[in-house]
């Protein structure tokens, strides 16, 4: 190790027992088990972490609290991961991102030379002249643009979601948020507490309080051992609060866990973010907040430098300034923004002690490099006040440390995003969060409650507010808290230069002077300066940015901050991996009670909607030959096919003829018990939304199939009609409780002769489009003669789970026939071949019935069904198309596909819906929308295939296949 | 041991759950509940046991279920001495182990109950006094829905990773129902506590058993839950029995 570590009791977080070994830009580095990757480079004397965006600038540790771009580096399977934060494991192999060259020697770094010439927005000013020359300059900003590597070959991990439910939710393990979960839970309130840090205690495990009333271990360990020992505390550590949502619904991301918090009250102690001072060169590696000095110090046993000064413009800065001095940094200077004080305080004291220059209303003019120009190396330090020219008061101080202590912002997002106002308060110089909605509080120095008592007091405040809305009826009692503490924010921390870089925002390298500018170029309201400048837009979402933007854009305007405002905070806080949104995919999935038969029989499964169907039974590589002889076996023999997706609902009652007869174009009031009848459904515009058939099982007693992909909508439209209709009927969606089995074929009635006992299926007693209930090997079966595929057939509808049996029976029984499973492909060709429709297929949202054909399921004398104003409208405008039938003789041309268009003359005039070859026709067969004038039969059309290829098809009269329907009536 | 016939082969059977072919593979035993069969154990009973009381998932899709509905289907099923719940979204546990779970005004869910031995809950001619009451009808829930159970000390926290419900027993008590999403498919849930083993009624399209199934095992794996026979819910029935039977 070498000598930048600190010995114990520094490190908190270290197990020093466990060196871990890693590397960086293929150099090995050895650090201790808990260690980030910067707190190891750091601990070996490797400060330098990144480049920046624009300027490629060399850029280490801010805040080591991962709030800062400044430590983005790639690992192997996630880019811009953050070092400070990150840890170390056996092997890991980081590498730094966004450099052109080494890190060392960026050979991009020259472009901070040209940073005059590209000023703020300036690419909203250029690359589009002359005509054509953005097409070059894409490629180039292409190349630059972005942060990173993605591992295109990374395997998805296992990330998961888990709901939650609390009383209480405190966001911030530290001095406040622990105060406010003890108060809560001691008051019996369930409550969650989430930090992001790996353990509790926020800024209790690294700020030093030496003023503070109880000694800091003493007080930090008072309440851990509280809130860890309390049954009513859940902790969540590593665990990070992504996002606010409505009603308190808060998103929290662990490693691998998104978990979705619903709290019936949320108090915020999250803390504050320190801000930088900005003055020339604030950015190099080796100028870092004071918080980040002492969490190197107090977390990770890292010496941050060797020779520190430290700005401040609070007593935070005194703090660090004795902190860095413990760590055996010697403390060159503490340059105090402030006046002298009038009275003696005690850190002062303190300070001056230990022989520490303090230099009082001075600032750091210019920060200057070391001859790498990769690390600081002095600060040019000068009275305050003392303008841009070269004060005669100048002086260098030789450091590799700067600290900066000049105030805080609160953590404000999630607030924000909770409908919190962030305001300024002038007299304190710093950002307020007001306006809180119900059932959500802030506390500590979110709330700008400054001092370790306080705190602690403030947190059992918003605890207490928290409890009163709960409904606790006697609020516990409080301590109060000392509003005369300080406000830490120093006013005016910024320092232009007349040479720049001085940052405002490191993550876009936007300096002073791009601030400024943007405001004169006219674009003064702060929302509009930060999308003009991207101020706030990069990784640390202005957390380090607001405050220095709306001071500067307030001075340019010549108003104050209070009446600039902010921009706004929107999920997520930091950023999440799409797997924790994603979290486990679920693809639900249903399985007719056959499912396996299929399988076993070697199908080809494919997918309609969520049902798992088999397309054909075979080799893929047969595919085409299995379908025509599936196809085949059906209209010569005898077929059997799963149906069990097809929709089935119950319509029940003294007015279920009526219900049906207002919900379909067909009368339905004098069907006769024991007949189907085709039902199609047309909605409000008259536009074919479904069709089916509506079985006629007693008076009252319907049973109504409907597709498979549009029975959840025939169910809830038909509930949705009858909320107003107010007909006594009962609507039963049971899809689900009975599989199907179309057995087709002009063998099919011989297959069911010997099984089916109790009902007379011979032709005169069960004739076309009949229904009868009855039992095949004691299952009970409706039996539905329909003929969808053209041929003589029976549906038969029984339980569920009693499909698997249902099919053996059949199967074994059509063994003598020579019967065979039928898939969805060849089913769909034998319905081609008798000219009938799939409702979504060969229709779309404008098909009416009168368009494909279906006058005739439309009755003419009923005075009322859904749709049936429309439809006479649309019948009174005249046809636009019609869906017609097309055949292409020619056996060795393309055959069209679904969506292809009908070409006349170069224009379209329709599409295809339906094509396919048919092997009982011996030629190509399609539907196809055509003008009406071109649906008669005889008519040629042209039709364009793939490649451009225009194809010769023929109108046909429907049905292709027997248009006397005999077979189907057998 | 249970009254119910052994049954080797479920797929002898006429009416098959759709998760047999799953419990033959991992070596479940059977037992036989009118046509159909359930898996009884899917190790030992010790085995099966132990992980009910931590986490278990249990196939009772060849119990017997019904429902009825429509206006006139509260009186009617009073009219059959059934005790209602006063609301929707509430059960309520019959002296014979039966469970009616009210799941709207005039809507009614009917368990069977776990020994398998309320096999009809209707003879033939109370079927066919429905046919005529007035506005009381039949539902074939015995095959539209399937049934599993999640049992165990870990079985609501399991199940909040799939479900947005607080299935807490402050909160989400035994006999409460929550017509809800799992892992985005529509789920009735049912507290129906085994003594002091949390149990959850799982019902959803029975065409999406073996999903569900799969999906829950899955989010059972960091539990170390798995599968068991309805004997152990009979065990943790007998060792603690609940205090309505």
């Amino acid at each position: 190790m070498s000598n930048n570590r600190l010995p114990p009791p520094y490190g908190l977080r270290l197990q020093r027992q466990k060196p871990i070994s890693f590397t960086f830009d293929g150099k090995r580095f050895t650090g201790y088990s808990g260690d980030t990757i910067a707190s190891a480079l750091a601990a070996n004397n490797q400060w330098l972490l990144s480049r920046s965006f624009k300027y490629h600038r060399p850029r280490g540790v801010l805040t080591m609290a991962g709030q800062d771009a400044n430590t983005l580096v790639q690992l192997p399977s996630n880019p811009n991961a953050l070092a400070d934060v990150e840890k170390i494991c056996p092997d890991l192999k980081v590498s730094c991102q966004n450099v052109s060259g080494s890190l060392q020697r960026d050979r991009l770094s020259w472009l901070g030379y040209l940073s005059r010439f590209l000023p703020v927005a300036f690419y909203y000013k250029a690359f589009f002249r002359p005509k054509g020359v953005w097409e070059l300059w894409a490629r180039l900003i292409r190349k630059q643009a972005g942060l990173g590597r993605i591992d295109e070959s990374l395997k998805p991990g296992y990330y998961d979601k888990e709901h939650c439910f609390y009383d209480v939710m405190v966001i911030g393990g530290g001095p406040a948020g622990l105060s406010a979960a003890l108060t809560a839970a001691d008051a019996g309130a369930k409550v969650l507490l989430v930090d992001e840090n790996t353990e509790l205690g926020g800024s209790l495990n690294y700020t030093e309080f030496p003023l503070d009333g109880l000694t800091l271990t003493v007080q930090r360990q008072q309440l851990m051992d509280k809130v860890n020992a309390h049954a009513a505390i859940e902790v969540k550590t590593d665990a990070v609060c992504n996002g606010w949502f409505a009603d308190n619904w808060l998103a929290v991301i662990t490693e691998q866990r998104l978990f979705k918090v619903r709290a019936k009250q949320v108090i915020m102690a999250m803390g504050s973010f320190e801000q930088a001072a900005v003055f020339r060169n604030n950015d190099l590696p080796g100028i870092m907040m004071s918080s980040a000095a002492l969490r190197l110090i107090h977390l990770y046993a890292v010496r941050p430098g060797q020779k520190a000064v430290v700005l401040c413009g609070n007593w935070d800065g005194y703090s660090c300034a004795l902190a860095l001095t413990s760590a055996g940094v010697k403390v060159q200077a503490l340059l105090d923004l402030r006046e002298r004080p009038d009275a003696g305080h005690p850190f002062l004291e303190k300070v001056e002690a230990l022989g520490i220059s303090v230099r009082f209303q001075y600032q750091v003019r210019q920060a200057v490099a070391s001859r790498t120009g990769n690390h600081l190396a002095a600060v040019e330090v000068c009275e305050l006040d003392s303008g841009n020219g070269r004060p005669a008061t100048a002086s260098v101080l030789a450091c590799d440390l700067l600290v900066m202590a000049v105030g805080y912002t609160p953590a404000y997002q999630l607030a924000c995003q909770a409908g919190g106002h962030l305001s300024y308060d002038d007299s304190t110089a710093a950002f307020v969060i007001e306006n809180l909605p119900e059932n959500c509080f802030i506390a500590g120095s979110m709330n700008a409650v400054w001092g370790l008592d306080n705190v602690i007091a403030d947190g059992g405040l918003a605890a207490g507010r928290a409890l009163k809305a709960l409904g606790q009826v006697a609020e516990p009692r409080l301590a109060s808290v000392d509003e005369k503490c300080q406000s830490p924010n120093f006013a005016w921390p910024i320092f232009p230069h007349s040479r720049g870089k001085e940052f405002v925002d490191f993550d876009e390298d936007l300096q002073v002077e791009d601030i400024v500018n943007a405001v004169n170029d006219g674009y003064e309201h702060v929302q509009l300066v930060k999308r003009y400048s991207t101020a706030g837009m990069g990784p640390s979402q202005g957390r380090h940015s607001a405050l220095a933007l709306a001071r500067l854009v307030a001075v340019t305007r010549g108003i104050s901050v209070s009446e600039t405002g902010v921009t706004t905070a929107r999920p997520p806080f930091s950023a999440e991996l799409l797997a924790h949104s994603a979290g486990r995919v679920f693809y639900p999935a249903k399985r007719s009670n056959m499912h396996y038969r299929h399988i076993e029989l070697g199908a080809q499964m494919m997918q309609a909607g969520v049902w798992y169907r088999p397309a054909f039974y075979g080799l893929k590589r047969d595919r085409d030959r299995l379908i025509q002889a599936e196809v085949s076996n059906v209209r010569t023999n005898v077929g059997i096919i799963d149906v069990s997706t097809l929709g089935g609902i119950e319509v029940r009652g003294t007015d279920a003829a009526e219900f049906l007869n207002r919900m379909y174009t067909f009368g339905f009031i004098k069907q006769p018990v024991g007949k189907a009848r085709y039902a199609l459904q047309i909605n409000e515009a008259g536009v074919v939304i479904d069709d089916g058939v509506a079985c006629r099982l007693e008076r009252d007693h319907f049973y109504v199939t409907a597709t498979t992909g549009g029975v959840d909508g025939v169910a809830r439209s038909m509930l949705k009609w009858n909320a107003q209709w107010r007909l006594s009927v009962d609507i039963a969606n049971v899809t689900s409780a009975y599989c199907a089995i179309n057995i087709a074929g002009p063998n099919a009635r011989r297959v069911l002769e010997d099984l089916c006992q109790d009902v007379d299926i011979g032709a005169e007693h069960f004739p076309y489009m009949a229904v009868r209930q009855g039992t095949i090997a004691g299952i009970s079966v409706r039996l539905i003669r329909v003929g969808f595929v053209g041929e003589l057939g029976y549906e038969l509808h029984a339980p569920q789970q009693y499909g698997e049996a249902l099919w053996d029976i059949l199967m074994k029984a059509g063994e003598a026939y020579g019967i065979a499973p039928f898939g969805v492909e060849a089913q769909r060709l034998l319905r081609l071949e008798k000219g009938h429709i799939i409702v979504g297929q060969d229709t779309d949202a404008m098909t009416h019935p009168l368009e494909i054909n279906m006058g005739w399921a439309v009755s003419k004398v009923k005075p009322f069904y859904v749709g049936i104003r429309s439809l006479q409208e649309l019948e009174k405008a005249g046809l636009k198309r019609v869906l017609a039938g097309f055949l292409i003789k020619d056996r060795q041309a393309p055959a069209p596909l679904e969506s292809h268009l009908v070409i006349d003359k170069g224009e379209m005039i329709g599409r295809v819906t339906s094509c396919h070859y048919s092997a009982t026709l011996k030629a190509i067969i399609g539907l196809a929308y055509v003008p009406p004038q071109r649906g008669h039969p005889g008519e040629a059309i042209s039709i364009k295939v793939e490649g451009g290829v225009l194809v010769n098809a023929e109108i046909v009269q429907l049905p292709f296949y027997d248009p006397d329907n005999l077979r189907q009536g057998l | 041991m249970s009254e119910l016939p052994v049954v080797q082969d479920p797929g002898s059977l006429p009416r098959r759950s759709p998760l047999y072919r799953l419990h033959l593979a991992t070596g479940a035993s059977f037992r036989q509940v009118e046509d159909n069969a359930v898996p009884y154990l899917m190790a030992s009973l010790p085995g099966d046991t132990a992980t009910a009381r931590q986490l278990g998932l249990v196939d009772l899709c060849g119990l017997t279920k019904t429902g009825v509905k429509g206006p006139g289907a509260p009186a009617w099923l009073q009219q059959k001495r059934f005790q209602l719940p006063a609301e929707p979204n509430l059960a309520v546990l019959q002296p014979n182990g039966v469970l009616v779970a009210r799941l709207s005004f005039d809507e009614f869910l009917i368990l069977g109950d776990l020994k398998g031995q309320s096999s009809a809950f209707f003879d033939p001619e109370d079927i066919r006094l429905l046919d005529s009451a007035p506005q009381a009808y039949l539902l074939p829930r015995g095959d539209s829905h399937c049934w599993l159970g999640v049992v165990g000390a870990q079985a609501s926290k399991m199940l909040v990773k799939l479900c947005a419900i607080d299935l807490g027993s402050e909160q989400f008590p035994d006999f409460v129902i929550a017509q809800t999403i799992i892992a985005d498919i529509s789920v009735i849930v049912i507290r129906h506590d085994l003594g002091l083993t949390p149990c959850f009624y799982l019902l959803a399209d029975i065409a999406s058993t073996e999903y569900l199934w799969e999906v829950l095992l899955d989010a059972m794996l960091e539990f170390v839950g798995g599968g068991v026979g309805l004997a152990a819910l009979h065990t943790l029935l007998e060792q603690e029995p609940v205090s309505a039977m």
